[in-house]
């Protein structure tokens, strides 16, 4: 190998490719291999530059990239970051069975998606959403904007390039450096915690529904809805987020909920509650 | 129908297409699948984005806990934003009238989806498989790329804007011949519906030991009126305390 040159991939090339996953991530999404398609399309142009005219040695780098791939995007491009520098090292000659790649790959999606589902999809997102949410229903019409300005180009960009370049750099050591800080694990577990405490918030703020159920006495009305908040508020959304739970842990199709729901809202709109 | 509410109807369902083919899903889902930028583009493009965007957020907070964890779609929200948003704005329906084809719509175009990805697992998948045997790089390109994109935009925007054209009366003749008890009730399930995002959130995300952290935050909500940032702050320093004393506790 001592006369062959590294033949290191571009800087600009990973970054080409990693987008080009991004872009291209879900369109083939099929059940039994979930986004293996984008990355099989990712890898080709860095595969080209590795393994130029080999045509044998790219088929088999190309297949590699074949195994059930589903991620949380953000995180997931530290898994591509890895790949990109393994497939690296064993084009240059780096003396380890190939396997290790898809072994590697295979086992930190699981880890990732997990990170990623709890920090990004379920705290940092949700969080900045409502925060615009609550402006666009107060009449902020570029609220949308404000959006995808902090979410996505300020927070969640640069994290998806940061976390490529971290797994090419440190390579397959990246994982076992961010799985290591211990801070990581706890952080995911406190952001679970505390997205459930938000979600919680939320479920209060933004469930508004309420009986209109009134009847008179002489002189003074009295609604149901206040003896109801009189002695637990917010008990009618709780004891239905409680239905919902029970009946989403069923599997009950969302669309039979919807159904569900308008049947007994009806029922009790022509009885007079709502 | 005029030619200018045509064209935009058109526009939106190419908008659908595109949106549905989950081309870069990492910004655009972000963007279209929360009511909240998807109303604005779409009130934008119907020329009143002040209305888009306000039907656009009312409808978030309608799908609010409903997120895409794993792959798996509860509902197409971006095609009731697609749908409500041009009724409200071109025949001033109210949020909730909207609600009366918005939520079929986005129960069904969760079938949309579902069958794309049946197809992408019975054709483009094993497209892609079949050309790498072949050593065939354009094949292996195009069938990840540009053919599933297309098979998508070419059957998802027809079907937004068929809904699109036919809803109005659609929701003209449920207005009109339904009884107000109906509107009654549809009105209460537009405030009833997060909840149900909101109970598939903790069936995902939570499991039986945390559902205590959810139940805390509903009551700070419910007794003293908080802002999000107030529960999120709360929310954030009793998950710090609980793994601390967890860990300490446990030596």
């Amino acid at each position: 190998m001592s006369e062959k040159e590294y033949r290191a991939l571009p800087k600009n090339l990973i970054i080409r490719t990693l987008f080009k996953q991004h872009t291209w991530n879900q369109v083939s999404f099929g059940y039994d291999r979930g986004y293996v398609n984008s990355w099989t399309v990712a890898a080709l142009p860095a595969l080209k530059y590795l393994y130029q005219d080999d045509e044998e040695a790219l088929q088999a780098a190309l297949l590699r990239t074949r195994d059930y791939w589903l991620c949380e995007q953000t995180f997931a491009s530290l898994a591509f970051g890895i790949y990109l520098s393994m497939e690296e090292q064993y084009a240059n000659g780096a003396d380890f069975d190939p396997e290790t790649i898809r072994q590697i790959k295979s086992s930190i999606m699981g880890p990732l998606s997990g990170m990623g589902d709890s920090l990004m999809g379920s705290t940092v997102r949700q969080l900045i959403m409502v925060f615009f949410i609550g402006l666009a229903l107060d009449g902020a019409t570029w609220a949308g904007l404000g959006f995808i300005l902090v979410y996505s180009i300020l927070i969640n960009t640069p994290l998806i390039v940061i976390f490529c370049n971290t797994g090419y750099k440190y390579g397959k050591q990246a994982i076992a450096k961010l799985l290591g800080t211990p801070w990581l694990g706890a952080l995911t577990s406190a952001c679970t915690l505390a997205s459930m405490v938000i979600m919680g918030g939320m479920a209060s703020k933004y469930t508004t529904f309420g009986l209109s159920y009134s009847w008179s006495v002489g002189e003074s009305v009295y609604f149901l809805q206040d003896k109801l908040d009189a002695a637990i508020p917010g008990m009618l959304t709780l004891i239905a987020v409680a239905i919902y739970y029970y009946f989403v842990g069923k599997k009950v199709n969302f669309a039979w909920l919807v159904l569900g729901s308008l049947a007994v809202c009806i029922l009790l709109a022509l009885v007079g509650l709502v | 129908m005029d030619t200018l509410y045509l064209i935009r109807i058109i526009i939106i369902s190419l908008l659908y297409g595109i949106g549905s083919s989950h081309i870069l899903h990492t910004y655009l889902w972000v963007w279209f699948y929360h009511g909240l930028t998807g109303g604005l583009i779409i009130g934008a493009i119907m020329g009143d984005a002040a209305t888009g965007a306000l039907v656009g957020a009312q409808l978030n907070t309608l799908f609010l806990g409903m997120t895409f964890y794993g792959g798996a779609l509860p509902a197409d929200t971006f095609m009731a934003t697609c749908i409500a948003v041009p009724m409200a704005i071109k025949f001033g329906y109210s949020y909730e009238e909207t609600l009366l084809i918005a939520v079929p719509a986005a129960t069904l175009g969760v079938f949309i989806v579902t069958f794309l990805r049946t197809m992408n697992t019975a054709i483009w998948i094993p497209f892609v498989e079949k050309a790498i045997e072949e050593r065939n790089l354009r094949k292996v390109e195009l069938g990840s790329t540009l053919y599933p994109f297309l098979f998508a935009v070419l059957l998802s925007a027809p079907l937004c804007f068929v809904a699109l054209y036919f809803g109005q009366n659609f929701v003209e003749i449920l207005l009109n011949t339904l009884p107000a008890w109906f509107s009654n009730g549809l009105t209460a399930m537009s405030k009833l519906l997060p909840a149900l995002g909101f109970a598939m959130y903790v069936r995902i995300i939570g499991t039986t030991k945390t559902i205590p952290f959810f139940i805390l935050g509903f009551f700070m909500m419910e007794f003293f009126d908080l802002s999000i940032l107030g529960v999120a702050i709360f929310g954030f320093i009793l998950a710090y305390l609980t793994i601390y004393m967890n860990k300490e506790l446990m030596g």
